[in-house]
């Protein structure tokens, strides 16, 4: 549609007159042309993604006593208690998810039995088949006090009573980790496939250990790699709305949870605005205070 | 060295513990789904597991009762024009990111993507913010738009790896062969785009149908979707029959999915 309406020229020579003095045929469009092309998406870029968070910052702190009410945002212990609740729980689910995905990528790219390729291809892949708040319940008829995980460690004599699994944070933790893992998957297959399997082997045969081998060439190698996932499943993490609400039920506290009670029970718009905006500048603090600690200078030498 | 007792034992246990590793997250991963299957087909009013008998009572229980489809109908009805809103804006603009001289692209390329990476709570309450203000809260129109800009970055992403496999000569050789420049762009890039075109709207459809934050916010009472429904009822219970629609959702998603990878593979 958009495409027919390009105020073509008819002769290529017009065309070149966009750029004067270029090249008469150029495999590139002009300016013009491309900003007429991109013009949809720079509206909807900017109506649905920059605007949105100004009027975002206006609400958290367009108030008549903007200081005032700041203050009381951090008196209020609720919310100091969600937002470290949210980074922690993020991060715990960043480690586990990387942890997991590497090891599945890495089976992914050695392994030499088919039956266990296509056992850790559909685990990687029915996730994303399932919508997401099917996901949701699924993990609650697992885990809820007479669920499948409950009933399971009973009859295996593990256990006496039913433990209390839904409705707490290892429930948030173990949803989110499910959600995460194939995100971590696929990236880490892609920083591995560009390691040479025999550099493993030359470490082996120089008398490193398996674990040794795998630490000191594999890890270093798969590093800028790993870390720039880590990064992204954190910030996603952080914004997880569904799993704190409907695993971690309305007593745990995370952001999501307080965000949604702000707006729906408290009715207080301004608050979950406040609690939003602090909940972007923990997620980027971390990322922050992570490049720092890892070090830039150490990442760049990785990064060769 | 390695072939002394110790290591030896040791890389014996390090194999088994990885072989445990592996199975117990395949089981992780599986568990969920393989779970949902067996139990939609359980003869059982209830949730037990395994179930004592089998039956499609809760498929029946779907298809009697009317506040299913109609949520799979709102939900349809929103997906559609999304993919197609999705692919008329996404492509010029992945075109012209790639192949252009835009000012800004980097701006442009950011934005675009940033909605798969911004903190989806923070993000749906700035835009609930935007909406209460313009009054688009239970607006269609404006939840259309909201999700199309949700799954753009596909189009971006997709259609923009394709074009950037694409050589650029192609166009020129059209031209040099008496095609405007219109007809070189719409009848040999496009059209070499078009099963990367057809997978990013499958990416799109099915982030539209699934989306299931935003609208708990823009929504309003009245746009019902799906996953809307599925949210609220599991605030009160588990509802057995959600299990035949889960599986339902499951296999039509795989099927759209892997038709998906299917025309992307047999392209490259």
């Amino acid at each position: 549609m958009t495409t027919t309406q390009i105020p073509t020229p008819d002769a290529p020579p017009v065309a070149a007159a966009d750029d004067a003095g270029g090249p008469q045929w150029r495999a590139e469009l002009g300016r013009r042309h491309g900003v007429l092309l991109a013009l949809p998406f720079i509206l909807l870029a900017t109506v649905l993604v920059v605007y949105p968070f100004i009027r975002l910052v206006q609400i958290a702190f367009g108030g008549s006593d903007p200081a005032g009410e700041l203050q009381a945002f951090f008196d209020n212990r609720a919310n100091l208690v969600a937002l470290r609740t949210t980074v922690i729980v993020s991060l715990i689910v960043t480690v586990i998810s990387l942890a997991l995905g590497s090891m599945v990528a890495w089976s992914l790219r050695t392994t030499e039995s088919r039956l266990m390729r296509l056992f850790l291809l559909a685990a990687v892949t029915l996730p994303f088949w399932m919508g997401v708040v099917m996901k949701q319940y699924a993990w609650a008829v697992l885990l809820r006090s007479n669920g499948i995980v409950n009933e399971a460690l009973a009859s295996l004599g593990l256990i006496d009573e039913p433990l209390d699994l839904l409705y707490t944070r290892t429930a948030v933790v173990i949803g989110m980790v499910y959600q995460m893992l194939p995100y971590a998957v696929l990236p880490a297959y892609a920083a591995f496939s560009s390691i040479d399997l025999t550099l493993v082997s030359a470490a082996e045969s120089l008398g490193a250990s398996r674990v040794r081998a795998l630490a000191s060439v594999v890890v270093p190698l798969a590093m800028p790699g790993l870390f720039a996932t880590a990064t992204v499943v954190y910030v996603i993490s952080t914004g997880f709305y569904l799993t704190p609400v409907i695993l971690g039920g309305m007593s745990t506290p995370f952001a999501a949870t307080l965000i949604h009670q702000n707006i729906f029970v408290f009715y207080n718009l301004e608050g979950a605005a406040l609690l939003s905006v602090a909940l972007i500048l923990a997620a980027v603090a971390v990322v922050l205070l992570g490049l720092a600690l890892v070090g830039t200078r150490r990442l760049r030498s990785v990064l060769g | 060295m390695s072939t002394s007792g110790p290591s030896r034992a040791a890389a014996r246990a390090f194999r088994w513990l990885d072989l445990v590793a592996r199975i117990g997250v395949i089981a992780f991963m599986l568990a969920p789904g393989v779970v949902i299957v067996l139990l939609s087909f359980s003869g059982e009013p209830g949730l037990r597991f395994p179930p004592r008998s089998w039956g499609i009572r809760h498929y029946r229980s779907v298809a009697e009762d009317e506040t299913w489809i109609n949520a799979i109908m709102t939900s349809i009805g929103i997906a559609v024009p999304v993919a197609i809103l999705c692919v008329i804006i996404g492509v010029p603009a992945a075109y012209a990111l790639q192949r252009t001289k835009v000012p800004l692209k980097g701006l442009w390329t950011f934005l675009g993507l940033a909605p798969i990476v911004i903190p989806a709570v923070a993000y749906a309450i700035a835009v609930y913010a935007f909406y209460v203000q313009a009054g688009w809260i239970g607006f269609r129109p404006a939840l259309i738009a909201l999700n199309v800009a949700l799954a753009i970055p596909f189009v971006i992403l997709i259609v923009g790896a394709a074009i950037s496999r694409l050589p650029p000569e192609l166009e020129l050789v059209a031209m040099s062969l008496g095609a405007s420049r219109g007809r070189a762009i719409v009848g040999v890039t496009f059209r070499l785009l078009a099963p990367a075109i057809m997978v990013s709207a499958v990416f799109c459809f099915v982030t539209a149908f699934d989306e299931a934050t935003f609208i708990n916010f823009v929504g309003g009472p009245g746009i019902r979707t799906l996953p809307k429904v599925v949210f609220d009822s599991l605030r009160f219970n588990l509802d057995p029959a959600i299990t035949a629609i889960a599986t339902m959702l499951m296999f039509a998603t795989g099927l759209l999915l892997a038709s998906a990878a299917w025309i992307r593979r047999k392209q490259a």
